[in-house]
């Protein structure tokens, strides 16, 4: 009899978990198919029972005291294993689906999260939860589901496989492990689960990963382990569209709702975070880290990220914390690892970027400026070398495929003053990319020429052959002055107040005067008199001046000397104290510590050397910074000007070559002056 | 004779540095000074940002001139970088006629400073060139520097966009700070922490 039970059961492992059917026919009773889940429970359980009552050697005789003493060791889950059969044919109220499954989970569980069963008995319990898991014996309206979900969670992530000597069973283990989980998160009950039950079922993940990384794992563990894991995250992002946004999502914190954005945040932010954290995760020759390179690491967590954005998709953008890992953290990792990084990093990171243009590019404008100026177009002018060009040109052309993408860039960033030509620099490149300097061609002169055909292609679609208007209708004329940096086309004034002007005159004219500021800029680098005189002319200023514009012109125009920016805030004049002030009040402060606003603030023009304008400079900078600080850190606006003083007279103490004795630094009354702010 | 040659060989070759403090109203001219004055040596490939320090070699002097200054509340701050100050440049607008009482003022509290005490001072009477400007003789006039007791002075007509009259500044510079430390005059005043 034992001998029949242990075949039975090897066959069961050899062929993994077999398939569980229900018999169809047109007038399948119900009752029928809570029979079948009888059954199915019925033979796990004597599955599991005969594993667990199973010698090492059938054969080999045992004294009868040892045999006791082990009967008695696994006799309370043997006990209720046979409790639980039992209970299975006996008449219920209602289907299974409407029971309690912590009743025929627990004995399962047991098996599980017990230090003395068997590593075969682990095994094949996992199975089983498997099993269960598979066919939503429960689902997420049953009664304790809850409960029920997350004990399988705390169970298997509590599974202690340190114990098992053997490798080969540990693995087994593992794998089963990694298999419940991935179930876990895709059973009908998954939305049940808490917010943290998701991130350790995440980290649970991980660890297997690290652990079949570290060498002590087999080949299969380590692709099952990462391939889990992306599943887990598949299975967690696909949830995001479902959940309500930010405001709802607080209220159902207090209802105790199943995981909804703050873990998938935690996620995300932990994604980051492997990306950061790259090298450290690199094995060493002492063992410590579990991937073999950087890229291994960093080609594993964009694989993640990037399931994680196709799957939360546009609903990311209804989350402000998930957000802000995107807008912040994400990129700036992908921004700083893109150009020193291998080709096939260099492609994953282009793919992500393309996922992220393509759900959340409303969010991401300034990203993307960033994106494109420091990655893209350096890398296609051979920033990187050629590989690198190569592989980013391929990620440039993806782009340009995207059927708004010509229009969208110039509108948004072509005609916005504050922004770059992005635009026109692609099309720069992709021209001199693609231009016939050798022959045979080359790849990268085929895949420039390609971007182009694409975005001529883009624009002719776009054209209105029958509606074409005449030369005439594309004059463009500006003959009053607005304050046209930060404005927004608003559709219901200009239909209301009865003029003409359309959407595409109002970009028209932005493009214009955002080619006027280029030139202004560069008149006003070679003379200040010239340059102010072109800019009333072309009313980029009106006439007499007003502070704000000018102040505007000197902060936001690209390529303006910040020589010349930085002499003009510190003059003494009435209309420069003006200006200045209105320079200082176009950044925000808010929440942000000293140093990092006077860095931001200083980095946006130079700081003239004469102490009177450096006093004038700082002292609008401390009344901009102290009316928007919210930690009440500095007691008057006083405080935060003298402390800002201090720190430019010791950056002149320490770093001016010219410095012969450097006084400020040695001085324990400049410090006792300090610190009595 | 060996220690008439060693004095001898000392007074040629030997190089002393001095401690100098520029101050003056804005727009009085001490940048465009410092620039001039800077001139003929290599610049800085990235300048540090901060106040105006420039280190001048003039006939084995060499003056390490620091623009200091600012409104009252700053005192605290920029008082500690007179100390050990050999000399005290002030650049006078000459053609402000009415912020001469401004400078008057600014220029006695810094002389009345204790930290100050030894050091000579030479004033910049800027903007010679231009017409209407007040000639040396009203600057001095200006400044009250006739009322000063006990201190070595000498007022300079300078154009600092010409760079004329600067050098003979330094000229004065040089020869008396030579003159009265050969003689074992104290010409500054040690910082409370140096």
């Amino acid at each position: 009899m034992a001998r029949t039970a242990a075949a039975a059961v090897s066959d069961d492992d050899d062929d993994g978990p077999p398939a569980y059917t229900v018999p169809r026919g047109p007038r399948r009773d119900p009752r029928l198919k809570d029979l079948g889940i009888s059954c199915m429970l019925n033979t796990e359980v004597a599955a599991l029972l005969a594993v667990i009552r199973r010698r090492p050697d059938p054969y080999s005789y045992l004294p009868p005291a040892v045999a006791a003493a082990e009967e008695a060791t696994f006799a309370g889950l043997i006990q209720s294993l046979k409790n639980l059969r039992g209970l299975l044919f006996q008449p219920r109220h209602g289907a299974w689906r409407c029971s309690d499954p912590a009743m025929y989970l627990k004995p399962f569980l047991d098996v599980v999260q017990s230090e003395e069963s068997p590593p075969a008995a682990t095994g094949v319990a996992l199975s089983s939860v498997l099993k269960i898991l598979r066919i939503d014996v429960f689902d997420e309206c049953s009664p304790g589901a809850r409960d029920a979900i997350q004990a399988v969670l705390t169970a298997v992530s509590s599974c202690r496989v340190e114990r098992i000597a053997d490798p080969g069973a540990e693995e087994a283990v593992l794998l089963r492990v990694l298999q419940v989980l991935a179930a876990l998160l895709r059973a009908r009950a998954a939305p049940l689960l808490s917010d943290h039950a998701v991130c350790n079922a995440v980290n649970t993940c991980f660890q297997v990963v690290q652990h079949a990384a570290s060498g002590r794992g087999s080949e299969l563990l380590q692709r099952t382990a990462r391939h889990c894991m992306h599943e887990i995250l598949q299975a967690v992002f696909a949830r995001l569209p479902d959940i309500p946004a930010a405001d709802a999502a607080d209220a159902d914190d207090l209802s105790v709702a199943g995981f909804g954005a703050r873990c998938m945040a935690d996620i995300f932010n932990f994604l980051c975070t492997l990306l950061l954290n790259a090298p450290d995760m690199v094995a060493t020759g002492d063992g410590h880290g579990a991937f073999i390179t950087e890229e291994d690491v960093q080609l594993f967590s964009l694989v993640l990220i990037n399931s994680a954005i196709e799957l939360g998709g546009e609903a990311i953008g209804k989350h402000p914390k998930l957000l802000r890992l995107i807008q912040d953290d994400l990129f700036y990792h992908l921004i700083h690892y893109a150009t020193e990084s291998s080709p096939l990093v260099l492609s994953m990171i282009c793919s992500t970027a393309l996922n992220l243009y393509h759900f959340l590019r409303r969010f991401l404008k300034l990203q993307l400026e960033a994106f494109f100026m420091y990655v893209l177009l350096r890398l296609c002018g051979g920033g990187g070398g050629a590989q690198l060009q190569e592989v980013a040109i391929e990620g440039l052309i993806s782009f340009c495929r995207q059927p708004t993408f010509v229009i969208e860039m110039y509108v948004n960033y072509d005609c916005d003053p504050m922004l770059r030509n992005v635009y026109e620099e692609v099309g720069k490149l992709l021209c001199k990319a693609a231009f016939p300097a050798s022959s045979p061609m080359t790849t990268v002169q085929l895949q420039a020429f390609e971007g182009l055909v694409n975005m001529l292609t883009t624009i002719a679609d776009n054209v209105e052959v029958d509606k074409a208007p005449d030369h005439a209708a594309y004059a463009v004329d500006i003959s009053d002055y607005r304050l046209f940096w930060v404005e927004r086309w608003d559709a219901a004034a200009a239909g209301g107040s009865g003029n003409n002007e359309t959407w595409v005159d109002f970009v028209r004219k932005r493009k214009l005067r955002k080619k006027k500021v280029a030139i202004a800029a560069n008149h006003y680098n070679r003379d200040e008199k010239k340059g102010m005189e072109y800019l009333r002319l072309s009313q980029l200023v009106p006439t007499p001046p007003e502070p704000r514009s000018m102040a505007f012109f000197l902060r936001y125009s690209p390529g303006l000397d910040k020589n010349k920016i930085g002499e003009l805030l510190g003059d003494p004049e009435e209309q420069s104290l003006r200006v200045l002030k209105e320079f200082t009040e176009t950044f925000d402060f808010t929440g942000v510590i000293l140093d990092t606003a006077l860095r931001t603030y200083l980095e946006t023009f130079r700081l003239p050397g004469e102490s009177q304008k450096i006093q004038r400079i700082l002292e609008a900078f401390s009344e901009r910074f102290y009316e928007q600080q919210t930690a009440e850190v500095f007691a008057t606006k006083d405080a935060a000007f003298i402390l800002c003083y201090s720190l430019i007279m010791l950056n002149t103490d320490l770093h001016n070559p010219q410095v012969g004795v450097q006084v400020g630094l040695s001085a324990n009354p400049l410090i006792d002056k300090i610190s009595t702010i | 004779m060996g220690q008439a040659l060693r004095r001898l060989f000392d007074a040629f070759f030997s190089t002393r540095e001095m401690r100098v403090v520029m101050l003056g109203l804005d727009a009085a001219g001490k940048t465009t000074i410092l620039y001039r004055l800077h001139m003929g040596e290599v610049l800085s490939t990235v300048p540090t940002v901060g106040f105006n320090v420039e280190k001048v070699q003039y006939k084995n002097v060499v003056f390490t001139v620091w623009d200091v200054g600012g409104q009252e509340k700053l005192r605290p701050l920029w008082k500690m970088y007179l100390s050990n100050s050999d000399a005290l440049i002030y650049v006078v607008d000459s053609l402000d006629r009415e912020r001469i009482i401004d400078a008057r003022q600014e220029f006695q509290t810094i002389i009345k400073d204790p930290l100050m005490a030894n050091s000579i001072i030479l004033v910049f009477a800027n903007k010679q060139d231009l017409r209407g400007a007040m000639s040396p003789d009203e600057v001095s006039e200006g400044l009250g520097l006739h009322d000063l007791r006990n201190r070595i002075w000498h007022i300079q007509g300078t154009c600092a966009l010409r760079g004329e009259g600067l050098y003979d500044g330094l000229d004065w510079l040089a020869s008396t700070l030579k003159q009265l430390q050969e003689t074992g005059h104290a010409t500054s005043v040690a910082g409370p922490s140096i």
